[in-house]
């Protein structure tokens, strides 16, 4: 969990183009996710991925996979960047949060999160 | 007695008079920072969505033509994101993305010190009157090359309904880029989002003009949608991500739209002087822009009139470079613009400025591009389309050989069935065919493939067949038609004027 606030607070202060923190969540942001979420009273998480990784399709699919399986994380929802290094997904915060979602994800994953945003219904 | 005085002594004398404490001063750097308005204040963003028009603003100008510059130290400018769907090419809806709702977004003007008061709606969520088939909505953002602040701070990307304002100081006179800078940056600036801000130096350019166009030349990657679906019973087509990270566009083009400026020159009278403000986007390839018949009598790279050069041909830009050229029109006629890197005027980046009335019929023989009369029969309008665009770089018909051979008479030479394997598949071709083997050995390069499907196919042969049939060749001139009525005039096709759009209309390319 500390690495997580670290890692959150270290992204914020980052700046310069594709590393900030609006870019980062551009890369992986995508409208009609929200919008679905946020009809169900989901919110969602954005976050920056770090440490040394094959930035391929394969590994977003794997990722995508893994973000998905994790507890409370809605099916279907994960959006992953390997080129910029960012991943967003939706959950149900009445079974988790972001930072319990995202740890369960540093688990199943072996990446690092930075959190980078949590966008609910009442905070776009 | 007259007195004799040598010159070393009188040069000394008047030397003596220029000590160190009467020394000229230097003169102020134009450029002094500490002289420039680096403080910005920080950007606001708020979730307040502006419903009203896509572009506001007195310093914007909305097509080539460039308005003067208006009065007022601070000028206030919107620009807002949409996604909509752009011809950009007869029979080529292209899924855009844009600024002030058109590509290139609109051209701003301002002088040196002036204040840019900016606000950008991200409007890509909004559905557009009778539009259904746009991209998703998604984060944009703006940069201004004009401005100095900090990129995390004005230049942050911002989600569909939420507003974005900043303000800069124009702190250098230039003509600039203006970009969304949102990841990834490439399919943003290959998707439409880009345009040109204008800094006059404080005190004016050194030259009178008689007028004054923007010129933006980029490159678009397509491909058929996907999905198949259609605007206005023609296919749509979207960003081919592939093309763009291999710096293969489909078409390159001034101002958004494939020889745009052929179908619609620009006007002008002879004996004038035109200042052209030229932005090469990219987002990839360079531009090498040329006028043909005439000479630059100043070129101002990056638009900055401190950096001259005098009698040019041509001005190269590298993506998001530019310049103001100037030059005379001498006499009536049609002078016409072009990136001289041929391979990309072939895809449209070519446009004319017409000088004075120049007689009817006298089409313009696009510089080199070989452009044929047209057919009337719409398939082969769309071989012709296809051929202009895709083989000119290597191919003439009845223009003579260039990297490859004159296609004209090809029709003749060969067989149907040879000609659709060939365009089919050259690459097996090569491996038995002995006529292919006796290209390769004359033209020493292989016919790339070109990934045509049997429709395109089809255009293509019925192209070729036309132009056997009806062409006349005449020697360093243009084919002409064999005979009167037997075709349109080459612009037909390039304009996809309305008898032609109606008789294209439904044709689908899959």
């Amino acid at each position: 969990m500390r690495s997580l606030l670290l890692a959150a607070a270290l992204w914020l202060a980052a700046a310069g183009c594709g590393v900030c923190v609006e870019d980062k969540i551009a890369a992986c942001y995508d409208h009609a996710v929200i919008e679905r979420a946020h009809s169900r009273g989901q919110e969602v998480a954005f976050f920056a991925l770090e440490g040394p990784f094959a930035r391929d399709a394969v590994t977003a699919a794997k990722l995508r996979r893994q973000i998905e399986s994790a507890p409370g994380v809605q099916a279907g929802s994960a959006r992953v960047s390997v080129e910029i290094g960012a991943l967003s997904f939706a959950y149900d915060p009445r079974r988790t949060n972001a930072m319990a979602a995202a740890d369960a994800i540093e688990k199943r994953t072996g990446f690092s999160l930075g959190l980078l945003k949590v966008e609910g219904p009442g905070n776009r | 007695m007259r007195l004799k005085v040598p010159a070393t002594v009188f040069a000394l004398a008047l030397l003596a008079g220029c000590g160190p404490a009467e020394a000229p001063k230097k003169a102020a750097d134009p450029y002094d920072p500490s002289k420039m308005d680096l403080k910005p204040l920080p950007a606001k963003v708020s979730s307040e969505r502006h419903t009203g028009p896509f572009a506001a603003g007195d310093a914007l100008s909305m097509d080539a033509t460039v308005k003067p510059l208006v009065p007022g130290a601070v000028k206030e400018i919107r620009l807002d994101t949409t996604h909509k769907v752009i011809e950009l090419a007869p029979g080529v809806k292209f899924s855009a993305w844009t600024f002030g709702n058109q590509v290139p977004g609109p051209t701003v003007r301002v002088r040196q010190g002036e204040r840019i008061k900016f606000t950008m709606t991200n409007r890509s969520d909004e559905h557009l009157p009778g539009v259904q088939v746009v991209a998703a909505p998604m984060m944009h953002s703006m940069d201004f090359h004009a401005a100095m602040v900090a990129p995390n701070d004005k230049y942050r990307s911002i989600a569909p309904g939420q507003t974005i304002s900043f303000e800069f100081t124009a702190n250098y006179p230039g003509v600039f880029m203006y970009h969304c800078g949102t990841p990834m940056v490439l399919e943003h600036i290959a998707s439409g989002m880009y345009g040109m801000v204008i800094v006059e130096p404080r005190d004016g350019y050194p030259t009178k003009v008689d007028r004054e166009y923007a010129i933006v030349q980029s490159e678009f990657y397509t491909k058929l949608d996907p999905q198949r679906r259609k605007v206005d019973g023609e296919p749509l087509y979207v960003l081919d991500g592939e093309r763009v990270r291999a710096k293969q566009p489909t078409y390159t083009v001034f101002n958004g739209r494939y020889n745009g400026f052929v179908d619609h020159p620009l006007p002008a009278k002879p004996g004038e002087r035109v200042r052209l403000f030229v932005l090469n986007v990219g987002p990839s390839n360079t531009s090498s822009f040329h006028v043909v018949g005439t000479i630059f009598d100043r070129v101002w790279l990056e638009g900055n009139p401190d950096n001259q050069l005098r009698g040019a041909q041509t001005v190269l830009l590298g993506s998001s470079n530019t310049a103001i050229v100037e030059f005379v029109l001498p006499e009536a006629g049609n002078y016409v613009m072009v990136d001289h890197h041929f391979a990309n005027a072939s895809q449209g980046a070519i446009g004319v400025i017409r000088a004075g009335d120049v007689p009817a019929g006298a089409d313009s023989e696009h510089h080199n591009i070989p452009a044929t009369a047209a057919p009337t029969d719409p398939v082969a309008v769309k071989g012709k389309l296809d051929f202009e665009s895709k083989c000119l770089a290597c191919h003439t018909i009845a223009g003579g050989d260039k990297v490859g051979p004159d296609l004209y008479g090809v029709s003749k030479r060969r067989s149907e069935r040879w000609l659709a394997r060939w365009l089919k598949s050259p690459e097996e071709m090569l491996k038995g065919d002995a006529d292919a083997k006796a290209l390769l050995g004359k033209y020493k390069l292989p016919m790339p493939n070109q990934g045509l499907n049997e429709k395109e196919i089809r255009q293509y042969v019925a192209y070729f067949k036309w132009a056997d049939a009806n062409l006349q060749p005449r020697a360093t001139t243009q084919p002409a038609p064999a005979k009167p009525g037997t075709a349109l005039p080459p612009n037909q096709t390039l304009s996809g004027g309305a008898s032609l759009r109606d008789a294209t209309r439904g044709l689908v390319i899959e």
